[in-house]
């Protein structure tokens, strides 16, 4: 197995940079960072020169590219066009903002879709399983933005204005009181019940489909048809067997605790890793753009290996040929 | 309309008075001396007006904005009309700031630099300034006049990143006399000297900003202002506190400042409606109906210097001596500005609360009031089509020698203002034969170099609209209008966008960049003016607003119309909550 680790992570090393070669690319195609001093009329013809050339844009992008590779090569992700800033330092001060959200989403979708999907498919065809399946379509099809906004207008504006108890519209605490456990609770819970909302849609679906899929297995009906306790047959065989897809699938998103949510973020100005993304795409500063597709790829590459390796894990059938 | 809305303009002084006080920002009025210096001298605030009535010191008020600011240093943040100078100006006392009527006060200054106060010389090129003793910076130290020559180093000095130098790179020397005295010695003759250098600009502590880099300092600053700063947690906001150790009697009375970011614009009213923000800062036209009728919170409308444009592409993007096959005819230009019905635009898309843009200088002291708007006139529009050879084809839609008139029209993109006066344009111009096809950008890319694909002056897209005016303080339109401000593959400084040559107006626009009589000045850009309107380089649409909404509970805020939306917080330390 140590073989196969090594070997991936081998391999891993020309998929990211072919990564950051079309990452590169598209974004500096996608917007110039020049755009952010187009109307300021204190810049000087000469100043706007100058600052061209300070960072080399007046040279072909693979240079400019280059430039970046070299850089990272370093160990630095270079400076924020923008704030001036080290990406890095950035980065790490919108971390922790993301993991409480996404964290919190992630346990919230899982508690809330495993025992929904686990009846659901007990259940198949039911009442209970047509309304659960249902209602995980619609959530399925919410775009989040628009979710987001909904409730930002029931749960703060309106109950607001019907002098009821209403939830905060955005940020992570009270300024004006100051920070605290409570506050950020308050803040937390709609961007957190928002996410939940469509990412445990997308849970839902797979357990169900993984249980039945079990359920309708040949082992299956063997042990039942040895006596076992229906109780016995769903934990210990059929859920034990449907669990190992959604391990894959639960492994493979944990980067999105680190990359946070791009919209939601937005909606609820939760000052996370998508927000920071979005704010930075609007002025091509691609210095912190490439710093956090690049973190979110060493992520995906890394949570993919360990998918498979936890796939082995728990699924003795699968070995490794190093 | 609603009484919860009210305009600047409409409380004491008219927005067309407002507005020519432009010209105090940077050249003289015109002066009966002969001396250069005379002809420099600017107009000052009179005697202050009867001083408002202070609210009572105390409480906080928290501010959202939809942009942070990308530093709390003024060199990183690209000049005093820029989205960060709103955070700037609290923390640094500026050396002269604009007021609500658009009139210059001294600040830092004692007094504002002028010829009959001996403060510029007989030549024009030496200024003396005046600094207020006794003012000191947030860390105690002593602010002296060798701040200000330090500040001018550390601009100048290319490795300290600084974006702009306007008016500082026409600094010769700086002499130091005394503490609170600076005797500035320009390259030469410079008219707009005063307001780009004075104008709304802090100074940096030489004490401390010697110490770091200008981005540790535009995370930690120490200033000299009404507020002190307290904290930045990015993304999510900055406090303020109050600066107890303020030079003047006037402390601010809001014990704290907060700026609350919040990105997304449809969130800003949610808590401007919650009470979440007391003030809400610039929102567009099309929020107002839902902005109007909010209980304890009024609307305030600012008018700006700026205005809406289209302009025609007149030339092709790879050589600018090609005429556009479209828009290269002055005729085609003509009909389709006849065609659009731009009061239509205003009345229902901006809820009446703009007025038609007419010309360049729009609403200057260098207008030329005589001329007029094109007037909405499709029969008008249709004759001029059909007399420059374009006749409608099978599809309503005129064609001339086998080419439909057929043109793409580009703007930044997600903005639903722009996109339904994009849509209305549309219906204007398929009413007389002409199809606009839209093709819009997103501000990043729209904006970018004429190398970079920005759409805005790289002449891809046949017809482009954005927002500018006479943002600076000079009406200089040499810039924008010469020959040799036009983009090119291998020249693409100038903002020349419609890529118009006409050699009467360069002749113009050279001549009135070195013309010292104010009057004279006047007059060539007044003819530049019609040289101008008469080509049809573009359509002038609408003027621009700031809107801001603000709680009743907060009193004594009155924006002023210098640097847009910056100029929310010129007064900010009379600013109390009740």
């Amino acid at each position: 197995m140590g073989h196969y680790v090594v070997r991936r992570i081998l391999q891993a090393v020309p998929l990211l940079f072919l990564i950051s070669v079309m990452s590169f690319m598209l974004i500096r195609m996608s917007g110039d960072p020049m755009s952010m001093y187009a109307q300021s009329s204190s810049l000087t013809q000469a100043d706007r020169e100058r600052i061209i050339k300070e960072h080399g844009w007046d040279k072909p992008r693979i240079v400019q590219y280059g430039y970046w590779l070299r850089d990272v090569a370093r160990g630095d992700l270079g400076s924020s066009l923008y704030t001036y800033q080290p990406v890095t330092q950035m980065i790490l001060e919108r971390l922790p903002n993301t993991m409480i959200l996404m964290g919190t989403v992630f346990v919230l979708s899982l508690a809330v879709s495993v025992p929904l999907a686990i009846v659901s498919a007990l259940h198949q065809y039911s009442k209970l399983d047509y309304l659960i399946t249902g209602a995980s379509f619609l959530a399925f099809a919410l775009p989040t933005f628009w979710l987001g906004l909904v409730f930002i207008m029931i749960f703060a504006v309106k109950f607001k204005e019907w002098g009821l108890p209403y939830m905060p519209a955005g940020g992570m605490y009270d300024l004006v009181e100051g920070p605290s456990l409570g506050g950020l609770v308050k803040h937390l819970a709609m961007p957190a019940i928002v996410l939940s909302i469509v990412s445990m849609a997308a849970y839902i679906r797979y357990l169900r489909a993984s249980m039945i899929e079990v359920l309708h297995d040949d082992y299956i009906r063997t042990a039942r048809a040895k006596g076992l306790p229906e109780g016995a047959v769903t934990w210990r065989h059929a859920f034990r067997n449907a669990l190992i897809p959604l391990v894959t699938l639960i492994t493979m998103n944990i980067p999105l605790i680190f990359s946070g949510a791009l919209i939601t973020e937005q909606v609820f100005a939760w000052p996370g890793m998508g927000r920071l993304f979005v704010d930075h795409a609007n002025r091509g500063d691609y210095p912190v753009l490439m710093g956090l597709v690049m973190t979110v790829s060493v992520l995906v590459v890394i949570f993919n290996l360990v998918a498979d390796i936890a796939y082995a894990a728990i699924d003795p059938r699968i070995r490794f040929n190093a | 309309m609603n009484e919860k809305i009210t305009t600047v303009g409409a409380r004491g002084v008219g927005r067309r008075e407002l507005l020519k006080i432009l010209a105090a920002m940077g050249v003289a009025a015109p002066l009966a001396g002969t001396g250069v210096a005379q002809r420099i001298s600017l107009t000052a605030a009179q005697d202050s007006a009867p001083a408002a009535e202070r609210g009572n010191p105390g409480g906080a008020v928290v501010v959202g904005v939809y942009q942070e600011p990308n530093s709390l240093n003024f060199l990183l943040t690209g000049g005093p009309i820029s989205f960060a100078s709103m955070q700037l100006s609290p923390l640094f006392e500026p050396m002269i700031r604009y007021n609500a009527d658009f009139e210059m006060e001294p600040r830092l200054l004692t007094e504002i630099p002028s010829a009959e106060n001996g403060g510029i010389s007989e030549d024009g090129l030496t200024y003396t300034l005046h600094f207020q003793p006794g003012v000191t910076w947030h860390d105690g130290a002593p602010f002296t006049a060798n701040d200000f020559k330090f500040t001018w180093e550390w601009i100048m000095d290319p490795k300290n990143q600084a974006q702009a130098t306007a008016g500082w790179s026409e600094i010769e020397s700086v002499e130091i006399p005394d503490d609170n005295t600076a005797v500035v010695t320009l390259k030469g003759l410079y008219l707009p000297w005063v307001a780009e250098t004075l104008g709304w600009n802090p100074l940096l502590p030489q004490h401390i900003q010697s110490t770091m880099t200008t981005e540790e300092f535009g995370r930690n600053p120490v200033g000299n202002g009404p507020f002190k700063f307290v904290e930045w947690v990015p993304g999510d906001h900055i406090t303020y506190e109050r600066n107890e150790n303020y030079y003047r009697e006037d402390k601010a009375l809001l014990d704290r400042l907060i700026w609350k970011v919040v990105p997304d614009r449809n969130t800003v009213i949610a808590q401007a409606r919650t009470g979440d923000i007391q003030i809400g800062v610039d929102y567009t036209e099309a929020q107002i109906p839902e902005m109007s009728n909010v209980p304890g919170v009024t609307l305030e409308i600012t008018p700006s210097s700026n205005y809406e444009r289209y302009h025609f592409t007149m030339v092709t993007h790879d050589d600018a001596s090609v005429p556009h096959p479209i828009f290269g005819d002055k005729q085609v230009r003509l009909a389709l500005t006849h065609a659009l019905d731009r009061q239509t635009i205003v009345d229902q898309v901006l809820f009446g609360k703009a007025e038609i843009a007419k010309n360049e200088l729009d609403n200057s002291p260098y207008e030329n009031t005589d001329i007029e708007p094109f007037a909405f006139d499709p029969e008008l529009a249709k004759k001029l089509l059909d007399e420059a050879g374009w006749i409608p084809g099978a599809d309503g839609i005129r064609e001339k020698d086998g080419m439909r008139l057929s043109f793409t029209h580009g703007t930044t993109s997600g903005n639903q203002t722009r996109e339904t006066i994009q849509a209305l344009a549309q219906a204007n111009w398929r009413d007389v034969g002409a199809e606009m096809v839209v093709t819009n950008q997103p501000a990043s890319k729209f904006f970018g170099g004429f190398n970079d694909g920005g759409g805005w002056l790289d002449r891809t897209i046949d017809m482009v609209g954005f927002t500018n005016g006479m943002a600076s303080s000079d009406p200089n339109l040499r810039p924008f209008w010469h020959t040799e401000s036009i983009p090119t593959v291998d020249k693409p400084g100038g903002f020349n966008h419609s890529g118009l040559s006409n050699p009467d107006l360069d002749a113009l626009l050279d001549a009135q960049i070195t013309e010292l009589d104010v009057a004279k000045r006047t007059d060539l850009l007044k003819q530049a003016q019609v040289i101008i309107h008469d080509e049809v380089p573009m359509i002038p649409m609408y003027d621009r607003v700031v809107i801001n909404s603000i709680a009743d509970t907060v009193k004594g805020v009155r924006s002023s119309p210098f640097g847009s939306i910056s100029g929310l917080v010129w007064n900010v330390e009379d600013w109390s909550v009740s």
